[in-house]
């Protein structure tokens, strides 16, 4: 039996035009990335962070690292060498605070300070309830929640892991902490923040996009950020602002993939 | 079998997969997941959270299938989460604000962004209209390029039937797209 030709594969028309502007949708790695610190495959992550190369290895997301460090060193699964090393160093690091942190050596992978935020929870490990609250709600939970309450600092709680992931607690705001580990943090932060906003919930979206810079050195997902304050500044009618953060993106970032936007939003 | 059934089903006990096989499962199918589900009715902002629902879900079974089977049995589960999601969630079609991730690369120009999203955001309404069944084996012989035959491994079902239903999916999509082509030009558009 021949299977007919495809709609997409005509020259014209409507049908073929729809059928490939789906066709270039493609989902981002970021999705894959934090599915895959879901089902705390850690290591995995670190094979798969090609943008940021060699140097982002060294800083693996937080979650990452605490996890790969209770799961009694597995340094990634396919992981160059340079990246094992690296890694490898970093679990060390992350069992050995959690061992002083007091908790048992598969119980707890890292606490790393007493500031107060962020706090990152990466839920214990999955139990036969936690695994049916993960696959039978109506809706599927957000992989990460923020809760935005009275208290000043947000919290930002992990989603639960699959196979291993024992309690970790870490603090982005620890002065102990290299900045540059915190990338699996940022990630999960901005997510959260671009939740709140298109879920309406502006204010406390753009708390968390406000306090993006306070609470991670590093910031290397500034850009994103600015870009997302522009556009929740915009819909709040917050001009100024939006106008500030635009000027800022195109100064800043002239390259990054937003600067088009801010520019357009200045007028230029 | 309705979907909660299913879903409770799918938390049956199966011997644990290694997480070289599960991290394997992720990487391999992640975009024919997230494909499928968008097509499927889910929105881009819930499209990454419904996908982490599918591998969270099949990872906990994954050890009770055998090996070469994982896309059939990821299509299942994603069938699955998107009825779920979509029944939950009502049926969203765009979010307001941009995902900013999805221009990272090649960044096509803002006119061509929005010509493809609203493209998209077509192709999605009329699918919306088709009938379950017709819209699966439509989007995985058009979108995913699977031929007849592997649809029919993925979906259980005689190579006649999806042919059949294919032939069907695609003569229903193309009077809808008749139907939008006039309607545009009617109401002035292009």
């Amino acid at each position: 039996m021949t299977d007919p030709e495809r709609l997409s594969q005509r020259s014209s028309g409507l049908a073929a035009e729809l059928l490939r502007a789906a066709g270039a949708e493609q989902p981002n790695d970021r999705g894959m990335q934090q599915t895959l610190l879901a089902l705390g495959l850690s290591g995995a992550v670190l094979s798969t962070t090609s943008v940021v190369g060699a140097t982002a290895v060294a800083s693996a997301p937080l979650a990452s690292v605490a996890a790969a460090g209770a799961a009694n060193g597995s340094a990634g699964l396919t992981a160059a060498g340079a990246i094992k090393s690296v890694s490898a160093m970093l679990i060390v690091k992350w069992i050995g605070i959690g061992v002083i942190g007091g908790a048992g050596l598969m119980g707890v992978a890292a606490v790393a300070s007493e500031a107060p935020s962020p706090v990152v929870h990466t839920a214990p490990k999955r139990t036969p309830e936690v695994s049916l609250a993960a696959a039978k709600p109506s809706r599927v939970e957000p992989r990460v929640s923020v809760v935005a309450s009275a208290a000043p600092e947000p919290v930002v709680t992990a989603a639960p892991s699959a196979h291993r992931a024992p309690v970790a607690e870490a603090r982005a705001s620890n002065p102990e902490l290299d900045p540059s580990e915190s990338l699996g943090l940022e990630v999960v932060y901005i997510d959260r923040a671009r939740a709140l906003l298109g879920s309406g919930q502006s204010s406390e979206g753009l708390q968390l996009l406000e306090g993006y810079e306070q609470k991670f050195h590093s910031a290397r997902l500034l850009p994103e950020v600015l870009f997302l304050q522009l556009e929740a500044y915009e819909r709040s009618g917050r001009y100024s602002d939006a106008r500030r953060t635009a000027q800022r993106l195109v100064d800043d970032f002239p390259k990054s993939p937003h600067a088009g936007r801010a520019r357009k939003f200045l007028g230029q | 079998m309705n979907a909660e059934a299913l879903a409770v089903d799918e938390l049956e006990s199966s011997p644990p997969a290694s997480p070289e096989r599960v991290a394997g499962l992720v990487r391999e199918h992640y975009a024919f997941v997230w494909r499928l589900l968008r097509r499927l009715g889910i929105g881009e902002a819930d499209a990454d959270d419904a996908a982490q629902g599918v591998f969270l879900t099949a990872s906990a079974r994954l050890g009770g299938v055998e090996s070469g089977r994982e896309r059939a049995f990821l299509y299942g589960v994603a069938l699955n989460i998107a009825a779920r999601t979509r029944r939950s969630l009502g049926r969203r079609r765009e979010e307001p604000i941009d995902s900013a991730g999805e221009r990272e690369a090649q960044e096509p120009n803002a006119e061509q962004l929005m010509e493809q999203r609203q493209a998209r955001a077509l192709l999605d309404q009329l699918l919306d209209d088709m009938a379950e069944d017709l819209r699966v084996v439509f989007v995985l012989f058009e979108l995913e390029e699977l031929s007849t035959r592997q649809i029919a491994e993925l979906c259980e079902i005689p190579v006649g039937t999806a042919a059949s239903r294919l032939r069907r999916a695609r003569e229903d999509f193309e009077q809808r797209v008749a139907r939008a082509e006039a309607r545009r030009r009617f109401s002035g558009g292009e």
